[in-house]
């Protein structure tokens, strides 16, 4: 399966940058770009130096419901042209891109996932600007909330980031962060598998004005494999679109010692992935929630209620079973 | 579950749901108004399993009929939505087909 790396960021972020800079490492020749630009005319496409291996595909429509049907277009013709001369996928969004329905497209269509599987979210976050950026626009926040991995772009012009880094925090304080400047990262790095939920050092957080909140739901004992289905329905249910991302580790009580990664962009659930062992000492189920306007204690309440009433349910199968052994 | 940990789960839900309103403890139960529609949660006795919930609302109580019967917190959060005339509900749990189901 050939992975594939959206990479977002509000206007001026840096993401053309970044991409030049990747097709320019011989290590990295061999990558497909889909530019997703928003408008008639596209530029950033003309602006991406391809390298000779590499091959270059625009997708329009990024802002409204018919990305779905141009992306997979857009991949089947990759697919079609470039079959074997490609190792990995880059799709640049535009600035003003609301990832959720491309990561949608890029889950769930199969005209994608034939060949092609989701590596991941890179943000970009320009350090002198991002902070306004983030309070001003909506659009920059969900591209923020929505990310695998945020890259701090523009150091040099703005060394003093702490602001942006609160602000970061508030919005999405699980996502991988480094820095780059004029795009110079090393690609591996941005490659390289997406770092599991840590530990969190601290109660949950929120954001109050911006509208997005993030919370972290911790359970010391294992949650039955039904509780955890029935609660992931309930919040797709009840949230909608409110629900941004779901991600983290479930102790379940039916596969001990395999914790499961799960993975969701709004209402969308990668199968849970399950890990061979734990990846640290704690051993803790640890979800993150970011949504809009979701009540930051609203999964751990819907949990327990949940729970409580499979708990009572799998005891009274259990009685009914010993009961029947008994006969 | 004790009430007041329902009373919150049902104001998160209030809020989720994009309608104002406000839970109270009542005579039979919760009472959950907004935006001028009201509902009353009830608990079912041990005797009435499978269900756990009793969802009473104006329309059923004008016209004689006892409580809507739930079997479960999400079936009665869902009747409780549709009482107070929420929203449709979201798209609910969409999971990607894992790739060995597509295998030939």
């Amino acid at each position: 399966m050939i992975p594939v790396l959206l990479v977002t960021g509000f206007l001026g972020s840096g993401k053309t940058t970044l991409i030049r800079r990747i097709l320019a490492d011989p290590a990295f020749a061999r990558s497909a770009v889909i530019v997703n630009e928003w408008g008639e005319i596209g530029l950033d496409h003309d602006l991406i130096a391809s390298a000779d291996e590499s091959l270059l595909e625009l997708a329009t429509g990024c802002l409204c419901c018919r990305v779905s049907s141009d992306l997979g277009r857009t991949f089947s013709e990759l697919a079609r042209r470039g079959a074997g001369r490609y190792e990995r996928v880059l799709i640049e969004t535009s600035g003003l891109a609301d990832p959720a329905p491309i990561l949608h497209s890029l889950l769930t269509d199969p005209t994608i996932r034939a060949g092609h599987v989701l590596h991941g979210t890179l943000t970009l976050v320009d350090a002198r600007a991002g902070e306004a950026n983030l309070a001003r626009h909506p659009e920059a926040r969900r591209q923020v909330a929505l990310a695998d991995r945020l890259l701090i772009t523009k150091t040099d012009l703005a060394p003093d980031i702490a602001g942006l880094d609160v602000a970061l925090d508030t919005l999405n304080p699980d996502a991988e962060r480094m820095t780059a400047v004029r795009g110079a990262i090393a690609p591996a790095a941005l490659f390289s598998a997406s770092p599991l939920p840590a530990s969190p050092a601290g109660p949950p957080v929120a954001v109050h004005g911006s509208g997005i909140t993030s919370g972290v739901l911790i359970r010391e004992r294992p949650v039955p494999a039904l509780a955890l289905i029935l609660l992931l329905q309930a919040l797709t249910e009840h949230c909608g679109r409110r629900l941004l991302r779901v991600k983290g580790l479930v102790d379940v009580v039916e596969m001990p010692g395999q914790p499961a990664l799960i993975h969701g962009v709004q209402h969308v659930f990668e199968p849970p992935q399950w890990l061979p062992a734990w990846p640290g000492e704690d051993r803790r189920t640890r979800l993150v929630f970011i949504g809009e306007g979701v009540p930051r204690y609203l999964p751990a309440r819907l949990l327990a209620a949940i729970e409580e009433e499979v708990v009572e349910e799998m005891a009274a199968d259990a009685n009914v079973a010993s009961d029947g052994r008994l006969c | 579950m004790t009430d007041a940990e329902l009373a919150n789960l049902l104001t998160d839900c209030l809020a989720v749901w994009g309608i104002p309103g406000r839970v109270v403890p009542g005579e039979s139960g919760l009472c959950v108004s907004a935006g001028g529609l009201s509902c009353t949660v009830g608990r079912a006795a041990p005797e009435q399993r499978p269900a756990r919930w009793l969802l009473q609302t104006a329309e059923r109580a004008a016209a004689g009929r006892p409580p809507a019967a739930c079997t479960s917190i999400t079936g009665l959060l869902g009747g409780v939505r549709d009482a107070l005339g929420a929203d449709t509900p979201g798209p609910g749990l969409d999971v990607v087909e894992p790739e060995w189901s597509r295998s030939p």
